[in-house]
């Protein structure tokens, strides 16, 4: 068994396998070796966050190695499995802390779940429901705008 | 024997039984001791058992209590995790993020994007962005190409790149012809690194400047046709020199200079020059051409 303590000090113990699937912690587990049973402080992760990054990882501790990376095989972001597109609905800000933390704790198949899920969100949309969406400002002049838009106008109206 | 003697003898008798009955006695003593020892012994160990019998339980209900506590907060994180907001929002992941999320939208698509905001214009616009849109959409890439011309100079790179890398043969790099070109441009000289084209087709997509002499490295092609274009300058000397070349279509550009001396495509079927700006004679090589069918060479000045 593994421990690990949240930014917030909330302390997990997961097993090996879980901790793993963390390339960070899987490389810190190598570096002070087996006997120590020092919980491993994540400072960039809340305990809330953790928490769903545990799951995550208990929902795949099964699942075989990953094979490597085939070269012919068609990569789209509507390829996601059904019980991680349900993990994934979430509200914006903890997609994105989980994105962070997925980053931060070098977990590359949960990165590319929270990236593929966001992406799809953007896909199909004009530019104006995204900054909607995710509420951002338009720091452009209305001049600079349409600069971008002339230069970009092939695939305006896609 | 005196009777003293025999008085003595006597004495010393009785003294001898008596020592012997006290021995007697204090062999019975040492019998009681001793079955009283065992039997003590035997209720000290019992109790001791029971002692350790009872701390082991207690160690049991500690750790017992532990676990549970454990639990209890662990369900108690649930519950404040559970009900914990964030705020995190999309602009305040790194640009590297960012990047990572955009590159799983089209490249036919995705550069609209740029006009979210500044920040987004200038994540979408890296070549580190470019290689990664690239990379996720590389075995759609053959769809790509029609937007090819209109693509920034980072994407164009990096398509020619991959395309190399790859080894991919694109055999027909036909730009869509559009009522309405939406860039200026010159010829994008990557392509000459395209060893395997066979055909280029870049007609009416208001390229300009002149027709780079690289274009003669690509050994492979059949058919290049630059016709309706802002092209100027010369024709490029070694054009001739490609072997495999059965249409050459340069026709309604602003091309000046004279026609190469050079013509060893002995393939060459159609050979459009008219509506440009060439001057001089047709150089006699021309003649030679056992395959051509076409020539339009009018308007020389």
């Amino acid at each position: 068994m593994v421990k690990i303590t949240s930014s917030d000090n909330q302390e997990f113990t997961i097993s090996k396998e879980i901790a793993n699937q963390s390339v960070l912690i899987k490389n810190m587990l190598e570096d002070v070796g087996e006997s120590d049973d020092q919980p491993i402080p994540l400072p960039n992760v809340s305990g809330a966050i953790l928490q769903k990054v545990i799951e995550y990882a208990t929902m795949h501790k099964d699942d075989p190695p990953p094979a490597p990376e085939d070269e012919t095989k068609l990569k789209t972001s509507e390829d996601i499995e059904e019980r991680d597109k349900e993990f994934m609905q979430l509200d914006q800000g903890t997609m994105f802390e989980i994105i962070l933390a997925a980053n931060y704790l070098d977990m590359k198949n949960l990165l590319d779940l929270g990236c593929k899920t966001v992406a799809n969100m953007i896909k199909g949309k004009s530019v104006e429901e995204v900054r909607k969406l995710f509420n951002i400002v338009n720091d452009f002049t209305p001049e600079e705008e349409e600069q971008i838009r002339k230069e970009n106008e092939w695939c305006e109206d896609r | 024997m005196d009777s003293a003697q025999l008085q003595l003898l006597q004495e010393i008798q009785s003294q001898l039984s008596d020592i012997q009955s006290r021995i007697s006695a204090i062999e019975r003593n040492q019998a009681v001791l001793k079955s009283s020892t065992e039997s003590h012994f035997t209720t000290l160990s019992a109790t001791a058992t029971a002692h350790q019998n009872t701390l082991k339980s207690l160690e049991y209900t500690i750790a017992d209590i532990h676990h549970e506590s454990r639990e209890t907060s662990a369900r108690l994180n649930l519950l404040v995790n559970g009900s914990r907001k964030h705020y995190t929002r999309i602009t305040q992941l790194p640009d590297e993020l960012i990047a990572q999320i955009f590159a799983w939208i089209n490249p036919k698509t995705v550069l609209k994007y740029k006009r979210i905001s500044k920040s987004f214009r200038a994540t979408l616009s890296t070549k580190h962005f470019a290689i990664a849109n690239l990379k996720t959409f590389r075995y759609q890439l053959s769809s790509c190409w029609q937007t090819w011309l209109v693509w920034p100079k980072e994407y164009q790179d990096e398509f020619v790149e991959r395309t190399c890398r790859f080894k991919t043969c694109i055999s027909l790099l036909r730009m869509p012809w559009y009522e309405k070109p939406y860039r200026y441009g010159s010829f994008p000289e990557r392509i000459c690194t395209l060893q395997n084209l066979t055909e280029l087709i870049f007609e009416r997509q208001r390229l300009t400047g002149c027709i780079p002499p690289a274009i003669c490295e690509l050994k492979q092609l059949h058919t290049l046709v630059l016709s309706r274009n802002r092209f100027q300058g010369p024709i490029p000397e070694q054009l001739g020199t490609i072997p495999a070349l059965k249409i050459l279509d340069l026709c309604y550009n602003l091309l000046n200079g004279v026609i190469p001396v050079t013509w060893e495509c002995e393939f060459l079927e159609r050979l459009i020059l008219s509506h440009n700006f060439l001057t001089g004679e047709i150089p006699s090589s021309i003649c030679n051409l056992k395959h051509l069918e076409i020539l339009k060479v009018n308007s020389i000045s």
